[in-house]
Parts: structure tokens; C-alpha cells; sequence
């Protein structure tokens, strides 16, 4: 029973009910009964998620807003944020109408919100220490978005199976990505210097990296979901497993970071507190099933399922990051001279779990 | 006419014989209809007549510009095929190359043609000094004025050393000072060379003044109306004007040329 | 007047030839330096867009520290690197610019001159003009991946079809007369075409030289959009990826302003070789 889906023991609980016989218990025992089948459902919805995944508890249901609120969220088009995809519905119920735009870089969506076009983004967990350095506040980082393992993707024939295979290598790197401060923290951590190898930065799309590997342009590259899969699944990449780069200890496994507003956060919390339940109920969703999952990530990207699927597998919803994490990126890359300023003491101000802690059940 | 063609036709320069032109498009343009045209060697012939008589067409016609529409143009007894250097142009507008100097202007014909320097070089000198542009040998075409240009566009067609001159109205575009400057230098230049030149002109003072014989010709569609011999004595001067001989052939063209635009306006009526 | 005279012209300097094209006097810099100061206003006045619009001060202390700040290597790519970036990005603007040039001329004169040529070759010049450059970028990324070649391509295309129909139509323009003057003159096709029709087409050509060099150095931002290593677009992107608003603007002035220098070196040129003409 425990291993059984949550609605399967509903079903039996309430036919147990039957048999015991409602006419004669109906007026005193029935709402007893009630209660207890309540609790034991809760029990047993509790078990059942606790048997399957680590995820959150999710707090209840909150109550739909009295007046229709609108927001706007950006968003990128990457397996890890496909619950976005999962919740315009729930939102409607609870009276928030969600408007969705689509960007292909975190730094797009970043321009975007810090100009003010959004109320909600998601964005790299270092476009925050970006923002800050260039004097903008206007910007509170919620939570994080998820984890997986990040390995390098290299082309057959290029054989690298430990970091300082790196060196000599032509690598392919989308400037500023959020993937590229954890490769480049790695590096750091693992001693490899960054300039043992030529750097290739491919702007824009990460097709764009994904032809230069095909041609033979570049040896590795270093992207994300699904162009992580794409050579894999077309027979002219490999993931070199043992190199994993969310390792680092200055960034770690975060993928991204849903951040709103401060005006959004003063004149809608409470629709925003909504996304974020909407959100997180998607994602517990999702990680109680691989299939529902690897299903939500087809629908988003518009991928083969056989592709998401190896994507679900490797990829774990929820918010991993914490601010301390993002201190440390924030003083680190300072230091490598990436950033202007050291912004890790404004981090604090620039990040509010509150929202995040009420709808987590924490 | 026609006995005199006979005789004539073996020492001529110049033969037009039964030519027609039109030129076609929208609105077809009968330009000359059944010309006939002599021109001994080394005469100086002027054609006049009424605007849009056609006498430039002829021009072009000898030049290798236009072929006609049916007819026969000869040069020297052969068939005019194409514009070469043994018919050489003046035009009305001098056409230099604006971004050649004078000298190089003057001496573009001989190096087109492959000639060497010591070639040409000499008689270069010589006949841009004729002209009196030996001070604007680096000069550009925007650095002179009319009356310089044409000279450059004389001098050029000097050193061609043609065997006949086509002038299109050289001197209609100048003042009247430098016009008479021009023609002073041409009767000089001509009396020297003694080519046969064709000098279409609208001016009837100036068609006396330079040329042994003088076409006139009728209005659209053009036709020889008439062809009057200049018997002045040469060497000319330009005060021949005032001279009564002179006036009295003028009274005769000019009358010609007004009854012919005369009867273009009445046509039109 | 002689050559002595054409080469006074080309002597005076770049101040001078800037003062003589805008009119020579101090009320040329008026407007720009009263933008500037409204712009820096702007800024302390806290009008601006905070993190995304920059203000002059930013911008030249950024510029200052792009041009002759320590190249420490590491991450900071915006310390002393901007003669590197400069080089490279001239250096495409350069090849595709010459390219450009070394088709378009030839071509346009054969297509203004003859009427064959034209049937041949005008229809399909004339209907791939129309794509923007920045509509050929995935095709010449398939095309030449993230080589150099696919910049020079980009650069090339964008200063190609200014120069060809600028050539094509000054073979075109060709006076009737000057064409009868030559070929009385007894000069060859050969001679007519090299010797006539090009030199006429000269004030032309180098209309559209100017107006294609233009064109060069803002398809550069275009061409290098793609995994190109260095150049003034490639800093363009790059800077504004990881937040350095400051370098973008300084970025785009310096594009500006050899987008500007290219402009006064092909004027001295022009008045070097085509002298018959009153060059603006």
C-alpha cells in the first residue's frame, strides 16, 4: 500500500466506508469518519511523497485572489523551467492571469525585468551580483529553479577524460551564461587556468554551438538543455562523465533563479506568492514522476520525448541555492575580475525567501 | 546636277546619294528624305537650314553615328560602316574628357591607336600652340572656358590628321565675341590644311564667311534646296561681312532658310 | 590647377577637413556638447534607466580604462584590449570592404555598359538585394560556421550592392557625346571601356564606396555577432551579456568614429582622383 498512487488509496479508504454501512452510522459516525479519513489520507499523501522524492512540502492551497491580478513573467525556453509551462491553468483558479514571453538568454531576461517590462524572471543566479554592480537594485531573487549534473559535451574523436585533457582544446562557452561561472569556477577549483585552452565565446543561441561542435569548429562546448542532448542523440558528441562541473564550490548545481520586481513584490506579493505555490506544485509534480516529467519537458521545448527523457533523469526541480552560495560567486568572480564591484554584502538585501519559506510549507 | 555628279564623283570627298532617315519610336521622324549630296576633296562646305532640318543628322550620317535608313552614304568612295579617325567631330559642346587635361585630350586619339610618343609628340606641341593653349597644356576641361574648350576640341581633331573635318555646330554655344575669335582661327587653321570639312551651322554670316559652298536645306523632311557657291577670295577676314558681295549672298540664303521656316509654321497651321 | 594644388588639398589635416565639411566654425560643437550635458544630467538626476543607460562619465572612464589600462589578462576583457578589438574588427572591415569593391566595380560597370551583361546577370543581383544583412546571418553561419570567413562574408554583402549600383549607373550615365568623341577618335571597345567609361563612372564609384564603407562598418556589429573571437560587435554583445553597459556605448562611439575617419580617408582619395569634380 504504501508504494501505491495517492488517489488508488483514497479509493480504498471510501469504499472501506461503505461496507462498514452508512444508513446507521450516518448521523454521528459519518462525520467522524470524515475527520479520520482526512487525516488518514493526509498520512498516507505524506508517505506516498516522502516514499517517491525529497521534494517539498508544499504548503495548501491558497485562496484565489478577490480581484483578477496580471502578471508578467520571462522566461527561457530550457528544460529545467518547464514547469512554467504546467501552471497558467492552476494560476486562473486563483485569480492571477500569468502573460508569458519568451526569451533565449538569461541576459535578455535579465535586460528585460531591469527595465521593467516583467514582473517575474527567470534569470542566471549570477545576472543578481550583474545587476548589482551596475547600481541596479530593483531586482529580489525568490528562489532557485534546480540542480543536475553539468558535464562537458565533447565532440567524438576528442578524447577528454580528466580536466587537464581541457588544455590545447578549442571550447565553445556562451559568454556570462550561468553555465559558464560554474565551468570557469570549476576550472579554477581543479587548477586547469583558463587560458590552457582557447576560448571560443559563441553569442546568441546555443544552436549556434551546438553546429560549431557538428563542424568541427570547436572540440567541447559548454551549454545547456536540450543542446546538452542534441549531439549525444545525433551520434557526434559524448558527455565526459567523470568531469562534472556543478561541482565547484564558489557556484555549485543551481540552474537558475526565479527573481521578481521590487515594485511587483510591493504592489502584487500576494500574485506572486501564488506563482511561486503554482510553480513549486508543478515541480513537486514533476519529480514524482519521470515520465510526467520527461512529458512536460517535450510539451515546452517542442523536443523528442526519447530526448527528455534522458533530460528528466538527470535533472532535479527545486531550489537549491541559498544566499550564502551566491555571496560566494558573487566575491569570487570579483576577484577573478569579472565583476566591477564586490556586491556579496548587498546580496543580502537584493534576496528575500519569505515568499519562497510560506509557500514550501517551511 | 546630275552630269556634274558624273564628273564629280571621282575626286569627291563626300557622297550622300538618294538618303533617307527616320527615326522610328512613338511618333516616327522622317529627318531626310531622299538626299542628295556632293562634296569635292578639300572643299569647305556649310550646310544651313531651319531648326530640325536635319542638318546634323547628315552629319552623324557621314560620322558613322546613324546609318540610313535606305540610300548610300560614301566617304572618299566607300561605304560609311562606323565612326573612325579619317572622319573626325567636332562638337557643338567640344565633349573633352572632363577628367583628362588638355594634353592629354589632344593626344588621346594617338594613343588609342597604339601610335608611339615621337609619333605624335611634335605635332602635338605644334598645333595646341596653333590654338594658342600652350600655356593650359595641364589644365582641366572645369578650368576653361567655351571658347578654350572648343579650341581643345579643334586641336585634337588636328592631330588626327584626318581626311575630313565634321564640325556640328562648333561655335554655337560661345558669345559673340569668342564666336568670331573662333572663326578667325579656323579660316587661318583651314588655309593651312585645305581638308574638306562639313560645317553645320545656323548662323548664315558664318556659313558665307568660312565655306566655298554653302547647302541650304529645306525644312522637315530635310532636303537639299539648294547649294550656293562662295566665290569670295581667300585669304577671308571677318570684316568681309560689311563687304557688299557678302551681303548679297546672304540676302539670297537667309531669304531661303525664312521660306522655309515660313512655310514649317503655315504646314503647322 | 596642377598636381602641386591636389596635393595642398590632401596636406591639410583631419581637423581642418572636419572644420571645412561641417562649415569650420565653434558653433559645430555646440549641440553635441548640450546633448551630452543633458545626458550626464539625466544621470545624476536619476532619469536614466539604472544599470542599463550609462553616463558619459561611465562611458569615457570605461573607454579610458578599455584603451590604456593594464591588460591583465583573466576575465576583465574591457582593460586595455581596445587597439587589440580595433585591429580585428579592421581588419575584416577591411578584406570584406575590399572584396566588395573588387566585385562590385567590375560588375557594375559591365552591367551599366552592356545591355547582354545586364539581361544576364542584373535580375538575380537585383533580387537577392533586397535580404538585410542581418537575414543572411544563419545562412552564412551554416554556411561558414564561426570562422572568419562568415564576417568578411557579412561585411562584404552589406558594402557590395551600394558600390554595384552606384558603378552600374555612372557606366550608364555616360554622355552620348563623350562616347561618339572616342570612337571618332578611333578608340577600341576595349580602349572606350577602360579608358571612358570607367573614369566617367569615377565620382559615382566612389558615391557608393563611401556609402558602402558605411555600411561595412555597421554590418561588423552583424557579422561578428557569432563565436567570433574578437572585434568591435563581438565586444558589443559580449559586454552587454555580462552587464558592462559603460563598454557597450563606448563600443558603439567607437564604431562611430572610425565608421567616420573610413568616410574622410575615401574623400581624400576622391579628390586625389577625381579632381574634375567638386567633392562635398
Amino acid at each position: 500500500m504504501g508504494s501505491r498512487h495517492t488517489a488508488e488509496g483514497i479509493g480504498v479508504m471510501e469504499r472501506t466506508g461503505d461496507l462498514v454501512g452508512k444508513r446507521e452510522l450516518a448521523t454521528c459516525i459519518a462525520p467522524v469518519l470524515g475527520a479520520l479519513r482526512q487525516l488518514l489520507c493526509g498520512a498516507f499523501f505524506l508517505a506516498a511523497a516522502g516514499a517517491v522524492t525529497t521534494a517539498t512540502a508544499l504548503s495548501p492551497k491558497p485562496e484565489p485572489l478577490p480581484q483578477p491580478v496580471k502578471i508578467t513573467v520571462g522566461f527561457g525556453k530550457v528544460a529545467h523551467l518547464s514547469p512554467i509551462g504546467e501552471i497558467a491553468q492552476r494560476l486562473k483558479e486563483l485569480n492571477v492571469e500569468m502573460t508569458t514571453v519568451e526569451f533565449i538568454r538569461y541576459a535578455d531576461a535579465r535586460t528585460a525585468i531591469a527595465t521593467g517590462s516583467l514582473d517575474i524572471a527567470t534569470i542566471g543566479p549570477a545576472d543578481l551580483p550583474i545587476l548589482l554592480s551596475q547600481n541596479n537594485n530593483n531586482i529580489v531573487g525568490l528562489m532557485g529553479a534546480g540542480e543536475s549534473p553539468k558535464f562537458i559535451v565533447t565532440r567524438n574523436g576528442v578524447d577528454i577524460k580528466k580536466w587537464e585533457d581541457l588544455k590545447g582544446k578549442k571550447i565553445g562557452v556562451a559568454p556570462a551564461s550561468a553555465v559558464w561561472f560554474q565551468f570557469a569556477a570549476m576550472l579554477k577549483e581543479v587548477g586547469v587556468p583558463y587560458n590552457s585552452f582557447t576560448e571560443i565565446k559563441i553569442q546568441g543561441a546555443a544552436p549556434n554551438a551546438v553546429a560549431a561542435l557538428k563542424k568541427g569548429d570547436v572540440d567541447v562546448i559548454v551549454t545547456w538543455e536540450p543542446f546538452e542532448s542534441q549531439p549525444v542523440a545525433e551520434n557526434f558528441g559524448y558527455w565526459a562523465e567523470g568531469l562534472d562541473y556543478s561541482k565547484s564550490k564558489a557556484v555549485g548545481a543551481e540552474l537558475g533563479l526565479i527573481s521578481a520586481t521590487r515594485d511587483a513584490l510591493n504592489t502584487k506579493r500576494e500574485a506572486v506568492r501564488r506563482f511561486l505555490w503554482a510553480y513549486l506544485e508543478a515541480v513537486d509534480r514533476l519529480n514524482s514522476s519521470k515520465e510526467e516529467f520527461a512529458k512536460a519537458i517535450a510539451k515546452f521545448q517542442g523536443i523528442d520525448l526519447e530526448v527528455a527523457n534522458r533530460m528528466a533523469k538527470n535533472i532535479k526541480l527545486g531550489n537549491f541555492l541559498t544566499l550564502a552560495q551566491m555571496q560566494l560567486q558573487a566575491k569570487t568572480f570579483f576577484e577573478l575580475g569579472l565583476f566591477q564591484k564586490d556586491v556579496s554584502a548587498q546580496l543580502g538585501s537584493a534576496y528575500d525567501e519569505e515568499l519562497y519559506k510560506s509557500v514550501a510549507g517551511k | 546636277m546630275a552630269g556634274e555628279n558624273r564628273t564629280e564623283m571621282t575626286s569627291d570627298a563626300i557622297n550622300l546619294t538618294s538618303v533617307t532617315k527616320i527615326f522610328g519610336g512613338a511618333k516616327p521622324v522622317r529627318a531626310l528624305d531622299n538626299v542628295d549630296l556632293s562634296i569635292g576633296k578639300g572643299q569647305f562646305a556649310a550646310i544651313v537650314g531651319p531648326s530640325g532640318c536635319g542638318k546634323s543628322t547628315i552629319l552623324n550620317l557621314v560620322a558613322g553615328f546613324e546609318k540610313p535608313t535606305s540610300g548610300d552614304v560614301r566617304v572618299d568612295g566607300k561605304p560609311v560602316r562606323a565612326p573612325g579617325p579619317d572622319r573626325a567631330v567636332v562638337f557643338q559642346e567640344a565633349a573633352l574628357f572632363p577628367w583628362l587635361s588638355v594634353w592629354e585630350n589632344t593626344i588621346f586619339s594617338a594613343k588609342a591607336r597604339g601610335q608611339p610618343k615621337s609619333a605624335y609628340e611634335h605635332k602635338a606641341r605644334q598645333f595646341l600652340a596653333r590654338v594658342g593653349l600652350t600655356d593650359f597644356h595641364d589644365h582641366l576641361p572645369t578650368q576653361l572656358s567655351g571658347g578654350m574648350k572648343q579650341r581643345v576640341g579643334i586641336a585634337r581633331t588636328l592631330v588626327m590628321e584626318p581626311h575630313l573635318f565634321l564640325m556640328d555646330e562648333p561655335f554655337g554655344a560661345l558669345d559673340a565675341q569668342t564666336r568670331i575669335d573662333m572663326q578667325e582661327l579656323l579660316l587661318s587653321v583651314w588655309d593651312e590644311l585645305r581638308r574638306t570639312v562639313v560645317f553645320i551651322t545656323h548662323d548664315v554670316d558664318e556659313a558665307i564667311l568660312l565655306a566655298d559652298v554653302v547647302f541650304v536645306m529645306s525644312a522637315r523632311p530635310g532636303r537639299i534646296r539648294s547649294r550656293v557657291p562662295i566665290e569670295l577670295p581667300r585669304p577671308r577676314s571677318v570684316d568681309l561681312i560689311t563687304d557688299p558681295t557678302f551681303i548679297a549672298l546672304k540676302r539670297d540664303i537667309f531669304n531661303q532658310i525664312r521660306h522655309e521656316a515660313h512655310a514649317v509654321r503655315t504646314a503647322a497651321n | 590647377m596642377t598636381a602641386a594644388n591636389g596635393a595642398v588639398e590632401i596636406e591639410r589635416g583631419a581637423a581642418a577637413r572636419f572644420g571645412t565639411r561641417f562649415g569650420g566654425s565653434a558653433l559645430v560643437v555646440l549641440v553635441p556638447l548640450a546633448l551630452l550635458c543633458l545626458w550626464e544630467a539625466a544621470g545624476a538626476a536619476g532619469l536614466l534607466p539604472t544599470g542599463l543607460i550609462p553616463t558619459p562619465t561611465m562611458v569615457i572612464r570605461a573607454w579610458y580604462v578599455w584603451t590604456f589600462g593594464p591588460d591583465t589578462g583573466g576575465f576583465n576583457a574591457y582593460s586595455g584590449t581596445w587597439t587589440q578589438v580595433v585591429a580585428n574588427s579592421a581588419q575584416r572591415v577591411v578584406l570584406g570592404y575590399a572584396l566588395a569593391v573588387l566585385l562590385a566595380v567590375p560588375i557594375g560597370i559591365l552591367v551599366g555598359w552592356s545591355n547582354l551583361v545586364a539581361k544576364l546577370v542584373d535580375p538575380t543581383l537585383q533580387s537577392l538585394r533586397p535580404i538585410p544583412i542581418t537575414a543572411w546571418l544563419p545562412f552564412s553561419i551554416a554556411l561558414f560556421g564561426i570562422k572568419d570567413y562568415g564576417a568578411i562574408f557579412l561585411i562584404c554583402l552589406g558594402a557590395f550592392y551600394p558600390i554595384l549600383i552606384n558603378a552600374t549607373h555612372g557606366a550608364r550615365s555616360l554622355d552620348q557625346n563623350l562616347h561618339r568623341a572616342a570612337l571618332m577618335m578611333g578608340a577600341s571597345s576595349r580602349t572606350i571601356l577602360f579608358r571612358v567609361v570607367l573614369p566617367n563612372a569615377l565620382p559615382a564609384i566612389f558615391a557608393g564606396m563611401r556609402i558602402g564603407a558605411g555600411i561595412a562598418w555597421s554590418a561588423v556589429i552583424v557579422a561578428e555577432l557569432v563565436a567570433v573571437k574578437s572585434g568591435l560587435g563581438y565586444v558589443l554583445w559580449d559586454a552587454y551579456y555580462i552587464g558592462r553597459m559603460d563598454v557597450v556605448v563606448a563600443d558603439m562611439a567607437s564604431i562611430g568614429m572610425f565608421g567616420f575617419l573610413t568616410d574622410c580617408l575615401l574623400i581624400a582619395l576622391q579628390r586625389r582622383l577625381v579632381r574634375w569634380q567638386n567633392v562635398a
